[in-house]
């Protein structure tokens, strides 16, 4: 566990992740990125919109018998909507993600991309390709932006800046998601989960539910 | 204008104030004051989205009631009437949201009501079914769904006459549906739902429109009803065969008198006795067989059966025909034989009168009449038998018959 001072308001930012390289302080809502030893001020994020998530940072769960907690997290939109990515932690040192979007979830973990995958030309709808002996099928290709965060975050995109976002469908629940920034492509791969299966506890309180 | 925030706004059209249920994933929602449909992430441009029909529908469950389905309480958010391309036949389908959940579906058709669940996996194809988890749903429907009108809140930015192509595979009580739009499809599994079901969960104030024909995923009577009708049907078989079988080994069946070859001789009708006979057994059956090998004709034999101890008499009136004869192959009729039985005669002295009556070109016909005290009876055992099938198969033609109506709704050929 890392703190930090907040450079544009003094206030204490936590990290727990040591894959957390941004923040977003709680009370000034600045974005901080760490250098070294100290935080850079990026600017204001813009405020989180109201929604009706039962997740919030602190909320802990269960994935593949270990536990995790959200330390993070990110809204995304796209042409149709927007959806929730939870940073979370696990207790045994890795880190991942927790889609929310229209009541599905999803988690996925950060993989090294193979050497074939920097074009996303190649990846049209319906294309099948290979990852870890399966068979994964482009399903859905959008443009997606940062919206809002909050919390500590692995990377952070700018808000508002469009970047490719192609998301695959594996032979069971599995799923692909490969997104295509400026430093970079990142390659995620998860599964699809019921809420029941994840043990949530300490979930946010929602009024009338 | 105001200040609008995704979790309430102002009616783009009329002004009246707008709260979501669903903020963060509603896009569109129709003003419950004037029926315009504004979409909730464009709130800076005046988005206004075909405005609503004239006529208002009224849903069977009101927007905002809550209900639970399968142990989860649900708010109806959002109501659609949907249509075939027609627009004939129509449909009612209700979006329900539980934050934890997510959304679910109840489409309601002619009374009878599906549960929905949209599901994200593999669904395997093949020209007439659709596989999932090793279930293989039977295709029943290929068609285009149109949107007609709508209330409440959507989570894509529906628009009035949106339309999109539906697939529909029954495994009854389940159903598999996708629904295609443009290149995006999306499979949704179902599960047929009685409607006292929704009554009681949803607490309808009006009773449920009643069910009209065969719901398109509704469950028939299931093999294991069928299955538990010819399981009684074996066991009462069973024992009555072998309550028949016992009756017929304890049956004495004794030969008490036989005619040894009446002839009929042309003194018309003449009336012919037996001797007297002894009937053994405080109580039981008589049978009197009777045999005439007639080609062509027949015989009727007026039998009374008289008691001599109280004079008690039982009358029987029995014909003996026979006819046959080629005609495009070889038929008969009747037979040259007959059986009758009397039950419950008790013991005492009897003798049979033999009054036959024959047409003129029949004389000289041998007719054997046989007397049995105590015979086993079968003729009753095939009636109960037959009687007893009537479960069974009358369970099968049910099934039939269902089948077939549930299949009228299909649009696959025959």
């Amino acid at each position: 566990m890392l703190k930090l001072p907040c450079p544009s308001c003094g206030a204490e930012v936590i990290f727990q992740s040591s894959a957390s390289i941004f923040s977003v302080c709680n009370f000034c809502k600045s974005m901080l990125v760490r250098r070294d030893k100290n935080l850079e001020d990026l600017g204001k994020m813009a405020d989180l919109l109201p929604d009706i998530s039962p997740l919030q940072i602190s909320t802990e769960g269960k994935y593949q018998k270990v536990n995790f907690g959200i330390v993070g997290r990110q809204i995304l939109g796209w042409e149709n909507g927007r959806w929730n990515e939870w940073y979370i932690f696990f207790d045994d040192g890795r880190w991942g993600w927790l889609a929310e979007a229209q009541g599905f979830y999803m988690i996925s973990f950060r993989e090294t991309l193979p050497v074939n995958f920097s074009n996303h030309q190649e990846f049209p709808v319906g294309r099948n390709f290979q990852f870890k002996d399966m068979a994964f099928a482009v399903e859905d290709r959008h443009e997606a932006w940062i919206l809002s965060a909050e919390g500590e975050l692995p990377s952070l995109s700018p808000p508002d800046k469009k970047f490719e976002s192609i998301d695959f469908k594996g032979p069971q629940s599995e799923f692909a998601c490969l997104q295509f920034f400026d430093e970079g492509p990142e390659l995620y791969l998860g599964e699809y989960l019921e809420f029941d299966d994840l043990h949530f506890n300490n979930l946010r309180k929602l009024e009338g539910w | 204008m105001g200040s609008e925030t995704p979790s309430s706004l102002s009616c783009m059209k009329c002004g009246a104030p707008i709260s979501l249920r669903a903020p963060g994933l509603t896009l569109v929602i129709a003003c419950p004051s004037c029926g315009a449909l504004n979409d909730v992430t464009n709130p800076n441009i005046a988005f206004l989205i075909k405005a609503n029909q004239k006529t208002p529908i009224k849903p069977l469950i009101p927007l905002g009631r809550r209900g639970k389905m399968e142990e989860i309480l649900y708010e109806v958010i959002g109501f659609m009437r949907r249509s075939d391309a027609s627009g004939i036949y129509t449909w009612d389908e209700y979006l329900l949201f539980n934050p934890y959940y997510g959304f679910r579906w109840l489409m309601e058709y002619k009374g009878h009501w599906i549960f929905y669940k949209m599901i994200k996996d593999n669904i395997e194809i093949t020209p007439y079914s659709a596989i999932r988890k090793k279930v293989a749903y039977k295709r029943f429907l290929v068609g285009k769904a149109k949107v007609q009108y709508v209330l409440g809140e959507f989570y894509w930015r529906v628009q009035l006459g949106d339309t999109t192509k539906v697939y529909d595979y029954i495994a009854p009580p389940e159903i598999l549906s996708c629904e295609e739009d443009g290149s995006e499809k999306i499979w949704s599994h179902g599960i047929y739902v009685e409607p006292k079901e929704i009554q009681a969960a949803f607490q309808t104030t009006f009773p449920l429109p009643k069910p009209i024909g065969v719901g398109a995923c509704q469950p028939g009577l299931g093999g294991k009803s069928s299955d538990s009708f010819w399981l009684v049907f074996i066991l009462f078989f069973i024992l009555l065969t072998f309550v028949q079988i016992s009756s017929s080994t304890m049956c004495r069946d004794e030969e008490v008198w036989s005619s040894n070859n009446l002839l009929l001789t042309a003194d018309t009708d003449k009336v012919k006795t037996s001797p007297s006979f002894h009937l053994n057994q405080k109580i039981a059956d008589v049978k009197i067989s009777s045999h005439a090998s007639l080609q062509n004709n027949w015989i009727y034999l007026n039998l009374d059966l008289i008691n001599e101890d109280d004079g008690k008499i039982y009358p029987m009136g029995r014909e003996i025909s026979f006819y046959d004869g080629y005609d495009d192959g070889y038929w008969s009729e009747g037979s040259t034989h007959d059986e009758v039985f009397i039950s419950s005669v008790p013991e005492g002295n009897y003798h049979l009168v033999i009054s036959p009556e024959f047409p003129a070109d029949l004389s000289n016909e041998i007719v054997d009449i046989k007397i049995e005290r105590d015979a086993p009876n079968w003729t009753n055992y095939v009636i109960f038998s037959l009687l007893l099938l009537v479960g069974p198969l009358g369970l099968q033609a049910y099934k039939m018959w269902f089948e077939s109506k549930r299949w009228q709704e299909s649009d696959l050929p025959g």
